[in-house]
C-alpha cells in the first residue's frame, strides 16, 4: 500500500511540476485561415513572435497555423465554432462572414477593447478608411467593430506587356479597330469594357494563326475571368459590372432586393460578361481565382482580371511562364448611369478575428500590435501580401516594390462588399447556382435574376430583415 | 449428505449461473452503450431536430413546427430536382458497374497469365480516399490541362467539356464512380462465380446448353445473391456520395451534378439551417430504405418461386 | 468397331503423371468398369473421355471417329456425376427436358419423351418438385434420366452411387444394370467399390497408379488375378497372403513360412510356368495367396488321415452375414482366414486343422507382385 502511495504521489507531483513547466514554457495561440498565398506569408513571418513574445511578455508564444480550402473553409470554420473544438484564438475571417460571427458571438466585439487600448486605436486609426470599414464593421460602414484588416485585396488585371508593345500587334489592331492598343499603365485607367472587348476579340487566335511573330500550335484567348460556381467566384466576377454601371445588388439601406438586383441594367450587365467568354478558354465557365492565374501563368491568354493579392506567382519565373512579360493594370469601368466612368469593384481581403472562447486573449492583443509593426508589414508584402495602413500602401516605397502594388493602390477608392449579413451563404449559394446554370446557358439572364431576387427576398423576408 | 451436496451444488451452479450472466452483461454493456451512443442517439436526435426550427450555429433557441420543414422539402421543385438528378446518378452509376462488375468477373474466372497483377490494379481504386479520387479527376478532366480531354481531343477529334458543360458533366461523374467500384462488383460476383460447382458447369456442357442457358439456370442463380448485396450496398453509397462530387464539380457546372447529397451539406452547414437539414437528412433515410426494400424483395421473390 | 477406344493415352498434370499409356477398348453394349482406389486416375480417364480433361498424349475415339479435338459438347456421350448435377433451380421436369430443349426438339415431344423416361425411371411422383425437395438417390436417378433422355452413344458414370448409403446404393445397382440391359448401350463406369464393379461389369479395367494393371470379366478379376494388387483388390473377406519360399523334400512340396509348411501338390507346380524344375523359384521370396472361403476347417483333424491338414488355434470369430470369419493362427504371427458357414461352432482358442484347396492356391512373386500360378 505504501509504495503505492508513494507512486501516486510522485505522480502528482511530476504532473503539478509538468503543468506549471508548460504553463510557463509557452502559449500556443491557434490560427484559422484559407490555405493560399498571403497567409503562407503570414505563417512565415509570424514565426519570429515567439522570440518578440519572449522578450515583451516573458515567455515565448508560439502560433500554430490551421489552413483550409477556401471552398470548405467556411464549413470548417463554422463547425469548429459550433462545436468548440478546437479552440481558434484568431482566425482570418472572410470580411462577409462578419455578420454572422457577430451576431451570434462567436467574436470578440472590438470596441470596448480599442476604448481601454488607445495604442490599438490609434493602429486602427491608420488603416484605409476603405478596408477599415470592409473589414472591420458590422453592420457594414458602422463604428461598430469586429476585425484588424489583416490581408488587404482587390482585382486589378495581368496584361500581357511583350504582346501589347509588340510593332505587328499594334499596327494590325490599329488598323483593324481604328485606335491605339494600350500599352502603358495609363492607357488602362480610362479604358471602357466596351473599348477592352475589341482588345480580347483582337487576341483571340486559333491555332495555326500568328500571336507577336510566332505561329500558335494552339488556341490563344484574349482574357481570362471568374465564371466559377465555387464559392462566391461568379458574384466576384460578375459584380464589377453591376456597380460600374450604377446598378446595385440589393439596396444597400433597405435591404431590398426585387427590382435592383434583377432591374434591366443588371440584366444587360449579365449578358454582357456573358457575351465575354466569347474570349475566353471553353473552360473559363468554370474558372476560378487560381484557373485565372494558371491560365495567365501557362501563357495561354493575354489578360486575365484577378485578386491582386495571389499575384506573387505570376511574377515569379518557376511558376509562371510570362513573369518577364506581365504587367498589372487597373481594370476597365463602366460609363455608369449618371455618366461618368465607374470602376466600382467589389473589395476582397480578410480580417484578424478574435475567437470569443480565447483564453489568452492578452497574447492575442500582442499578436496584433506586433503584425501592424512597420517592419512586418514590409515584410508581408515582399513576400506577396497586401497591407492595410493607408500612409504604407500609398507611400511610394509600397508602390514600387512590387509591379501589381501600384494598381492595387489606385483600386483603393473603387471598392464595395456585398451581403455582409448572416444570410450571406444563403444568398450566395443560390446566386451561385442559378446565375452559373445562366452562365452554362441553361436558363435565360433575366428569368435566372429574377429567380434570384425572388429567392433572396424569400430569405431576407424570413430572417427579418424585410417586411413581407 | 447427498442431498446437502446435491443442493449446495445446485446452488453454487445456480450462482455461478448469476454470475456468467452478469458477466456476460457486464462484457457486452460497452459495446451497448456505444452502439445506442454513436448510432441510435443521433439517429433520434436528429430525427427530433427535424421538427424544430433550429440553427446549431445560432443561439437562437429552437422554435416547435411539427412537419413544416418535410412539408416544405416535399413541395419544394428544387429539392425534387436534385432528387432526380441523385436517382439519375444512382442508376447510370450502379447499372455501368453492375454490367462492368460482372463482365470483369467473367474475365478474371478465367486463368491468365498476370491475373494476379490485373486484379490487384484493378482492386487499388477501391482502396484510395473519394477525396483523392475526386482531386485527381478534377486534374484530369481539367479542360485547359486535363489528360482525358487532351486524349479524346488528340485521339477521336471531339472536344468533350467532361466538368464544364453541364449535360456530360454528371456521367463524367458516373464514369469516376464506375472506375472506383465496378471492381467491388466484381469482387462480389466472382466471389459467386467461383462458389458454383464445377460438375454443374460440366454438366450443362455435356448437356448441350447454350451460353444463355448455362447463364441462366446455373450460373445467375449462383452469384444473384451475392449480385443483389452489391448492388444494394452500392446503391446506398452512391445515392449518399458526396466527397467526390464535391471535389469534382462543388455540384456544377450550374446544378448538373447538385445531387440531394450536395444540398443536404449546403442546408447543413453552409447555411446552418440544422433543422430542416435533419429533415432533408430523414427522407434520405426513408429513401434509402424504400430502395433497400425493393432488392431484398426482388430477391425474395426469386426465393418465393422455389419455395 | 470399338465404341470407345483409348490409344496410348498419358495425362500429366504438372510434374505429376495422372495416367501413364492407358489403353482400352470399351464395346458395342458393354459396360466396361474402371475399378481402384482414389487416385488411380480412374475418374481422369473417364473425363478423357467425356471430353472434360484433354489428354497430354494419346488418343481418343468414339465410334471409330478421332475426337481429341472435340468438346464434350460436340461428342455423343452422357455423364451422371459423384456429386448430384442438376440444375439446382429449375424442377426435375425442366431438368430432364433441358437436354432435349438445349437441341431445339420441339416441345410435345418433350412432354412425351420426359414422360416416357419419368415412367421407366420411376420419378413420376417427383416430377414437379426441385432437386434439393427430393431424396439424393431419386436426384441421381434424375441424373441418369437425363443422360437417358439423350440417347447418346456412349454412357459415362463417374461413381454415381458413392454417396448414397448402403441400401440405396444396392437398389440403384440393379436399376442401372436393368438400364444396361434394356438400353444396349455402351457405357463406363467408374468406381472404387469392387463390389459394385463385380456386380454391374461386363469387364473390369483395374487401375493403379495411372496404369490399368489388369482388364477382364470380373470371373476372370476375381479367379485369375494377375497381381497380388488384383487379388487384394477383388473378393470379400479380402484374401490371405502368406509370405513363404518354396520348398522340396524329397518328393513332396511344400510351402514355408517360418516354422509352417504346407503342402503342395505336385501336379499344381506344374501349371506354373517353370514348372517343378524351376530351380529359381525354390529360392525366391512368394507371396501364397487363397481366399478364406477357399480354406476348409476341421475341428477334429487330428483323427484324419489327411496330409495337407495343418494344425491351428483360433484367435478370434467375426460374423459376417451367413458366414463366419474364423481367424485362425498356424504358429506365432502365422494368420489365415477361414470361411465358414454359419452353423460351425467354433470358439476362440479352440484347436482346429485347416486344409487349403489346392485348385484356388494362388502365388506371387514377392519383389514384383506379379503372378507364378493363378
Amino acid at each position: 500500500m505504501k509504495v503505492l502511495a508513494y507512486m501516486m504521489a510522485f505522480v502528482l507531483v511530476i504532473g503539478v511540476m509538468g503543468g506549471l513547466a508548460a504553463a510557463q514554457d509557452e502559449v500556443v495561440l491557434t490560427v484559422s485561415g484559407p490555405d493560399w498565398a498571403p497567409n503562407w506569408a503570414i505563417r512565415d513571418i509570424a514565426a519570429d513572435f515567439t522570440p518578440y513574445a519572449e522578450e515583451v511578455l516573458g515567455y515565448p508564444v508560439r502560433l500554430e497555423f490551421d489552413f483550409f480550402p477556401w471552398g470548405v473553409y467556411y464549413e470548417r470554420l463554422m463547425t469548429a465554432l459550433v462545436a468548440g473544438e478546437p479552440v481558434y484564438d484568431v482566425f482570418i475571417s472572410d470580411s462577409q462572414w462578419l455578420g454572422d460571427l457577430a451576431v451570434n458571438g462567436y467574436i470578440y466585439y472590438l470596441n470596448p477593447v480599442l476604448e481601454e487600448d488607445p495604442e490599438l486605436q490609434e493602429i486602427m486609426d491608420s488603416m484605409h478608411p476603405v478596408l477599415l470599414s470592409a473589414y472591420g464593421s458590422y453592420p457594414d460602414g458602422s463604428r461598430h467593430y469586429w476585425g484588424f484588416p489583416a490581408v488587404a485585396d482587390t482585382k486589378g488585371m495581368h496584361a500581357r506587356y511583350d504582346l501589347l508593345s509588340h510593332p505587328e500587334e499594334r499596327e494590325a489592331f490599329y488598323e483593324q479597330y481604328g485606335w491605339e492598343l494600350p500599352v502603358e499603365y495609363e492607357d488602362f485607367v480610362d479604358l471602357t469594357w466596351y473599348d477592352f472587348v475589341d482588345v480580347l476579340e483582337f487576341f483571340t487566335r486559333d491555332a495555326g494563326e500568328t500571336l507577336a511573330g510566332e505561329v500558335l500550335d494552339s488556341p490563344f484567348y484574349g482574357g481570362a475571368f471568374q465564371y466559377s460556381k465555387g464559392y462566391d467566384m461568379l458574384a466576384m466576377g460578375f459584380f464589377p459590372h453591376v456597380y460600374g454601371r450604377g446598378g446595385d445588388i440589393w439596396d444597400r439601406e433597405t435591404k431590398r432586393v426585387q427590382n435592383v438586383l434583377n432591374s434591366d441594367l443588371n440584366v444587360e450587365a449579365f449578358e454582357f460578361y456573358i457575351s465575354l467568354l466569347d474570349y475566353q478558354p471553353p473552360a473559363a465557365v468554370n474558372y476560378d481565382l487560381d484557373d485565372v492565374n494558371e491560365a495567365l501563368a501557362a501563357g495561354l491568354v493575354a489578360f486575365g482580371i484577378n485578386w491582386i493579392v495571389i499575384s506573387e506567382m505570376l511574377y515569379d519565373p518557376e511558376q509562371s511562364v510570362v513573369a518577364d512579360d506581365l504587367m498589372t493594370v487597373l481594370p476597365p469601368g463602366h460609363i455608369d448611369t449618371d455618366g461618368e466612368f465607374n470602376r466600382t469593384f467589389n473589395i476582397g481581403g480578410q480580417p484578424w478575428v478574435i475567437g470569443s472562447a480565447t483564453e489568452h486573449i492578452d497574447e492575442v492583443i500582442a499578436f496584433i500590435k506586433w503584425w501592424y509593426l512597420p517592419e512586418n508589414a514590409i515584410r508581408f508584402a515582399e513576400l506577396g501580401g497586401l497591407g492595410c495602413v493607408e500612409e504604407v500602401v500609398y507611400s511610394e516605397e509600397f508602390i514600387e516594390m512590387k509591379p501589381y502594388h501600384r494598381a492595387f493602390a489606385d483600386t483603393l477608392d473603387w471598392q464595395l462588399d456585398f451581403w455582409k449579413e448572416p444570410t450571406f451563404f444563403e444568398m450566395l449559394t443560390v446566386f451561385q447556382e442559378t446565375m452559373h446554370e445562366a452562365v452554362l446557358g441553361e436558363r435565360e439572364p433575366r428569368e435566372a435574376l429574377d429567380h434570384v431576387a425572388k429567392v433572396h427576398t424569400d430569405i431576407l423576408v424570413r430572417w427579418g430583415y424585410l417586411a413581407e | 449428505m447427498n442431498d446437502d451436496w446435491g443442493e449446495m451444488m445446485e446452488k453454487g451452479s445456480r450462482w455461478k449461473r448469476i454470475f456468467d450472466r452478469r458477466l456476460a452483461t457486464i462484457m457486452v454493456a460497452p459495446c451497448i452503450i456505444i452502439l445506442l451512443g454513436m448510432f441510435l442517439f443521433p439517429l433520434l436526435w436528429s430525427l427530433g431536430l427535424s421538427f424544430y426550427d433550429y440553427s446549431v450555429l445560432r443561439p437562437v433557441p429552437p422554435r416547435f413546427v411539427g412537419f413544416q420543414h418535410y412539408n416544405e422539402i416535399i413541395r419544394d421543385p428544387y429539392i425534387w430536382a436534385r432528387f432526380a438528378t441523385s436517382m439519375r446518378f444512382v442508376a447510370l452509376a450502379v447499372g455501368l458497374q453492375l454490367v462492368l462488375g460482372v463482365g470483369l468477373a467473367f474475365l478474371m474466372y478465367d486463368n491468365f497469365k498476370g491475373k494476379k497483377f490485373f486484379m490487384a490494379l484493378m482492386l487499388s481504386p477501391m482502396m484510395m480516399a473519394p477525396v483523392a479520387v475526386g482531386a485527381f479527376f478534377r486534374f484530369m478532366y481539367d479542360p485547359s490541362f486535363g489528360i482525358i480531354p487532351y486524349l479524346t481531343r488528340t485521339l477521336f477529334n471531339v472536344d468533350i467539356g467532361w466538368i464544364i458543360d453541364p449535360s456530360v458533366a454528371l456521367y463524367s461523374l458516373v464514369l469516376v464512380d464506375t472506375w472506383m467500384w465496378s471492381p467491388f462488383v466484381m469482387l462480389f460476383t466472382l466471389a459467386g462465380l467461383l462458389s458454383i460447382p464445377q460438375h454443374l458447369l460440366e454438366m450443362s456442357s455435356i448437356d448441350r446448353a447454350s451460353w444463355w442457358q448455362r447463364f441462366r439456370n446455373i450460373i445467375l442463380p449462383q452469384i444473384k445473391p451475392l449480385l443483389i448485396l452489391a448492388l444494394l450496398l452500392r446503391t446506398m453509397e452512391s445515392f449518399r456520395l458526396f466527397d467526390t462530387i464535391w471535389v469534382m464539380t462543388g455540384g456544377g457546372p450550374g446544378l448538373a451534378t447538385e445531387t440531394l447529397a450536395i444540398t443536404l451539406y449546403r442546408v447543413a452547414f453552409q447555411h446552418w439551417h440544422t433543422g430542416r437539414s435533419s429533415a432533408v437528412a430523414y427522407i434520405m433515410l426513408i429513401v434509402v430504405i424504400v430502395l433497400t426494400n425493393l432488392y431484398l424483395r426482388l430477391s425474395m421473390r426469386q426465393e418465393g418461386a422455389r419455395g | 468397331m470399338h465404341r470407345v477406344e483409348l490409344k496410348n493415352i498419358t495425362k500429366k498434370f504438372g510434374d505429376f503423371t495422372a495416367l501413364d499409356n492407358i489403353n482400352v477398348e470399351v464395346e458395342e453394349g458393354e459396360l466396361l468398369s474402371l475399378l481402384g482406389p482414389s487416385g488411380c486416375g480412374k475418374t481422369t480417364t473417364l473425363r478423357i473421355i467425356a471430353g472434360l480433361e484433354t489428354p497430354t498424349e494419346g488418343d481418343v475415339f468414339i465410334d471409330g471417329k478421332r475426337v481429341n479435338d472435340l468438346s464434350a459438347a460436340e461428342r455423343n456421350i452422357a455423364m451422371v456425376f459423384q456429386f448430384i448435377a442438376l440444375y439446382p433451380y429449375i424442377n426435375v421436369w425442366e431438368n430432364l427436358a433441358f437436354p432435349l430443349k438445349a437441341q431445339k426438339m420441339p416441345v410435345d415431344q418433350i412432354k412425351k419423351k420426359v414422360a416416357e423416361i419419368s415412367s421407366i425411371l420411376g420419378l413420376d411422383d417427383v416430377l414437379y418438385q426441385y432437386p434439393r425437395d427430393i431424396h439424393p438417390a431419386q436426384g441421381q436417378m434424375v441424373s441418369i434420366g437425363k443422360a437417358v433422355i439423350r440417347d447418346p452413344e456412349v454412357y459415362l458414370f463417374d461413381e454415381p452411387l458413392s454417396h448414397l448409403d448402403a441400401s440405396m446404393r444396392v437398389k440403384m445397382r440393379a436399376d442401372i444394370k436393368h438400364l444396361h440391359e434394356k438400353l444396349g448401350r455402351s457405357m463406363v463406369f467408374v468406381t472404387h467399390d469392387q463390389l459394385e464393379a463385380m456386380g454391374l461389369s461386363d469387364r473390369i479395367a483395374i487401375m493403379s497408379q495411372g496404369e490399368i494393371v489388369q482388364i477382364g470379366t470380373p470371373e476372370e478379376i476375381f479367379h485369375k488375378p494377375l497381381t497380388q494388387y488384383v487379388a487384394d483388390f477383388v473378393g470379400t473377406p479380402p484374401m490371405n497372403f502368406l509370405e513363404c519360399e518354396l520348398i522340396q523334400e524329397g518328393d513332396e512340396y511344400f510351402l514355408r513360412a517360418n516354422s509352417v509348411k504346407l503342402r503342395l501338390q505336385k501336379e499344381l507346380l506344374d501349371k506354373t510356368e517353370s514348372g517343378t524344375q524351376g530351380s529359381g523359384l525354390g529360392k525366391t521370396k512368394m507371396v501364397m495367396g487363397i481366399r478364406p472361403r477357399h480354406i476348409k476347417l476341421y475341428i477334429d483333424g487330428a483323427s484324419k488321415e489327411n496330409e495337407f491338414l495343418v494344425p491351428g488355434t483360433v484367435e478370434f470369430i467375426d460374423p459376417e452375414g451367413k458366414e463366419i470369419v474364423v481367424h485362425v493362427s498356424l504358429a506365432q504371427g502365422i494368420n489365415l482366414r477361414v470361411m465358414v458357414p454359419f452353423h460351425y461352432s467354433v470358439k476362440e482358442q479352440d484347436k482346429v486343422w485347416i486344409e487349403l484347396e489346392q485348385d484356388h492356391i494362388k502365388l506371387f512373386l514377392k519383389n514384383t507382385g506379379g503372378a507364378v500360378l493363378v
